[in-house]
């Protein structure tokens, strides 16, 4: 293999795949890229086994061929280059030499035949998808997936179609939950029995979504969700689990409705959840005629409250949040104001933009 | 300067047998299994008399003393005892220090204007010991915790010592050096060879000298010595963790009782989880396997798993240390099996979960939970216990033989 490429489309092509190496893995290739080159251009490739990705660049090839390389060790290499074009050849079947200026580099491989090979889109039927809705879904709803490894049905975003072409995204860590769901310009048949993508691999499409202006293509593979778009495919293993059926525990009703300006909450949640208790975070929320009261308390600390003014007029209602899972809903919307529905002092709590009816986020009370 | 008293039950576990059994009274008891790996737990002072001492193996206490009676002990009768002659030890100080269950450090630093001179307070608290529970307890009170444990040594049986500040060099001083704490056999021996014997030459050994023969572990031990002992009583110490383990009399290959065994361990975590208020999320399983490794070592095997709901619950315990048990694979018999919970959680004050695995049924088992500890409180543990298979069999068959007499 000997290629020249410019200095800029390497490091991107590297600065892309960092997050997805793996890096204290048990198997060593795994942390490395591999580079395949072919008429005209270099194909780049990384994965953990759950995500994984290929890039196609454009380089001058003079003998085509294929090397991997440890993928951390070469993007700060290529960053610290100041030359405008790097040049790689395979040295000897060990070593690949990386020059650019007048700085020269040899670098250990190991050999690309050991390198996994990656979930391809032969046969795939993909749909179209706005990156600006893609990335919006995103939003809404990583935040509130769960990162503990005995609920790994919850470690992702559940996607599933529904009725009327929409698709709905749905996290849950069990204690909090989010969904948005949104139309889409065709129905998306394969998300119709609905599939979980973990947190890693919608955290990479989230990053892809911010390169891509327009629209991008998501199709399944066997057991991976795949998003496409020119010169570009990333794979994400699925979980093999089921969600738990959300719907039920969705609220269908609710005794109290507030509409409060969502800013000035989260930053009365913010002010008096320094003194909530370093483990719990938990919070009061206490309504009393034409107010709503944030309470914290901490035997080692002391008390704090905070009272806005708020449409309510109906006996005095206390309960009790995490501060967290409030801070993190709030923060995940962007409508000036929101929806607060509340049912009983232990039942969940549902929160969602004033402005938007396809989205909400509910969350459990805590108990104090 | 503090005042601290070491209050220490006397022959405590023989004692409460001698009182509940007139039989036993002044005659050599000895608490502790029988059997070939049985220890003596206690012994009372007629038996030590023939030099048999706790922790001592029960072929040896027999060989001393072949006239004394065993009894096998009854760790919740003791632990109850414990509790009440705890009760009465907080009536003085709330600064109590649990040592075990029968021995405590109070510090009774400021309470003369209430109690009045420390030594008629241990009085008082000795006279409402032996007043409301038949039990001696004798006591040491000094301005350090080290002193205070050595006077209620010298002051048993049923007696009490007091040791003034101004008395604590000339008390300690005659002591042999393997009195102090963290003196063993090997650090006595070194200082020895040495010329050291006593409390007083380790307390003016020059510092270098010490250094070279205990590192600087000696410093501490020389401070100790001159009665200079900083430790503070430290009433309550949070538990990280909840368990409860046995040991075999026999080697155990057959799962169903060891499943019997962890069932019962779990009721027992789960009643004190729920006593103080919190749950846990992680169950661990400790088993010591029967193949020995070498004198008094055996493999030992632990399994934990971290569930994703904190609990209080026996059945939820027993079933996930079972399925540590099937994991575990066992193919050798088994000498000691433990059940323990940790990752621990206040109960109150707890997140809610918005798919709790059957959360009604999980709230009617905690409810049922909550009246079989009242229960239990009310006419005593193990009032009402969850039936097993194999009670459930016995029930069965009696409640057949009834009928077949009707």
């Amino acid at each position: 293999m000997k290629l020249s490429i410019g200095r800029d489309v390497l490091l991107r092509g590297l600065g892309r795949i960092q997050a997805i190496v793996e890096r204290r893995g048990t198997l060593p290739i795994l942390a490395n890229v591999k580079m395949d080159a072919s008429d005209g251009k270099v194909v780049l490739s990384a994965t953990d086994l759950e995500v994984g990705i290929t890039a196609t660049h454009e380089a001058e090839v003079e003998t085509p061929g294929a090397v991997t390389l440890g993928a951390k060790k070469l993007f700060e290499i290529v960053r610290e280059l100041d030359g405008s074009e790097v040049a790689l050849h395979i040295d000897d079947a060990a070593r690949v030499s990386v020059q650019s200026g007048a700085a020269h580099f040899s670098l250990l491989s190991i050999s690309p035949q050991e390198y996994p090979s990656l979930p391809g889109d032969a046969g795939v039927g993909f749909v179209g998808l706005e990156s600006a809705l893609l990335a919006e879904m995103i939003d809404r709803t990583l935040y509130a997936t769960s990162t503990d490894e005995t609920r790994y049905n919850l470690n992702g975003v559940f996607m599933q179609a529904e009725a009327d072409q929409r698709v709905c995204f749905v996290a849950t860590d069990g204690h909090r939950l989010a969904k948005v769901s949104k139309s889409l310009p065709e129905p998306v048949e394969f998300l119709e029995g609905g599939i979980i993508v973990p947190r890693k691999g919608v955290a990479e499409i989230r990053k892809l979504c911010d390169e891509h202006d327009g629209p991008l293509e998501i199709g399944l593979g066997d057991g991976f969700l795949l998003l496409r778009s020119p010169g570009l495919l990333l794979s994400s293993r699925l979980v093999d689990g089921e969600f738990p059926n959300y719907r039920q525990i969705m609220p269908d009703d609710h005794s109290i409705r507030l509409v409060v300006p969502r800013e000035h909450l989260t930053h009365a949640v913010r002010r008096i959840a320094l003194v909530a208790p370093e483990r719990s975070r938990g919070f009061r929320f206490v309504l009393a005629d034409g107010q709503l009261e944030i309470q914290a308390s901490n035997p080692d600390l002391g008390e704090a409250r905070e009272t806005l003014s708020v449409d309510y007029s109906g006996e005095r209602f206390e309960t009790g949040f995490n501060a967290r899972y409030a801070l993190d809903l709030l923060g995940a919307m962007s409508a000036k104001e929101v929806v607060v529905e509340l049912k009983t002092e232990l039942a969940p709590a549902q929160f969602r933009p004033a402005d938007d009816p396809d989205e909400v986020a509910i969350i459990m009370p805590m108990r104090m | 300067m503090r005042t601290l008293a070491h209050a220490d039950m006397d022959a405590f576990f023989a004692s409460v047998e001698q009182r509940d059994d007139p039989r036993l009274r002044g005659r050599p008891v000895v608490v502790g299994g029988r059997s070939a790996r049985g220890v003596v737990a206690a012994a009372s002072y007629e038996a030590r008399r023939y030099g048999v001492r706790s922790a001592m193996p029960s072929v040896q206490a027999r060989k001393l003393c072949p006239d004394a009676v065993f009894v096998r002990g009854d760790m919740r009768k003791y632990a109850r005892e414990s509790g009440r002659i705890f009760e009465i030890f907080r009536r003085f100080t709330p600064l109590v220090e649990r040592l075990s269950l029968d021995e405590a450090f109070l510090d009774l630093t400021g309470t003369e204007r209430l109690l009045g001179p420390p030594d008629a307070a241990v009085e008082r608290l000795r006279r409402e010991v032996r007043a409301e529970t038949g039990l001696a307890v004798s006591a040491g009170v000094a301005p350090v915790k080290l002193v205070a444990k050595i006077a209620s040594d010298a002051a048993k049986p049923d007696g009490v010592l007091c040791v003034a500040p101004a008395q604590v060099r000339a008390f300690l001083d005659p002591l042999p050096v393997g009195r102090i704490w963290g003196i063993g056999p090997v650090a006595r021996a070194r200082l020895q060879a040495c010329g050291i014997e006593t409390i007083g030459e380790l307390a003016r050994c020059d510092d270098a000298r010490l250094r070279e023969l205990l590192g600087s572990w000696g410093l501490e031990a020389a401070r100790l010595a001159r009665g200079e002992d900083a430790r503070e009583v430290e009433p309550y110490r949070e538990p990280k963790s909840y368990g409860e383990e046995n040991t075999f009399a026999d080697d155990v290959s057959d799962p169903r009782r060891l499943e019997g065994v962890i069932r019962a361990h779990a009721e027992a975590v789960a009643r004190r989880l729920r006593r103080d208020g919190v749950r846990g999320r992680c169950v661990t399983l400790k088993l010591k396997l029967a193949r020995r490794l070498g004198a008094g070592r055996y493999p030992l095997r632990t399994r934990s798993t971290t569930r994703p709901l904190a609990t209080d619950d026996a059945a939820e315990i027993a079933s996930a240390a079972r399925e540590l048990l099937r994991r575990a694979g066992m193919d050798t018999p088994v000498r000691l099996v433990g059940v323990a919970v940790s990752r621990l959680e206040a109960a109150a004050d707890a997140q809610l979960d918005l798919f709790e695995a059957g959360s009604e049924a999980r709230g009617r088992r905690s409810r049922l939970n909550r009246v079989v500890d009242q229960i239990n409180q009310r006419f005593g543990e193990d009032s009402m216990v969850r039936a097993s298979a194999e009670s459930v069999e016995r029930a069965a068959l009696s409640l057949q033989i009834k009928r077949g007499r009707e």
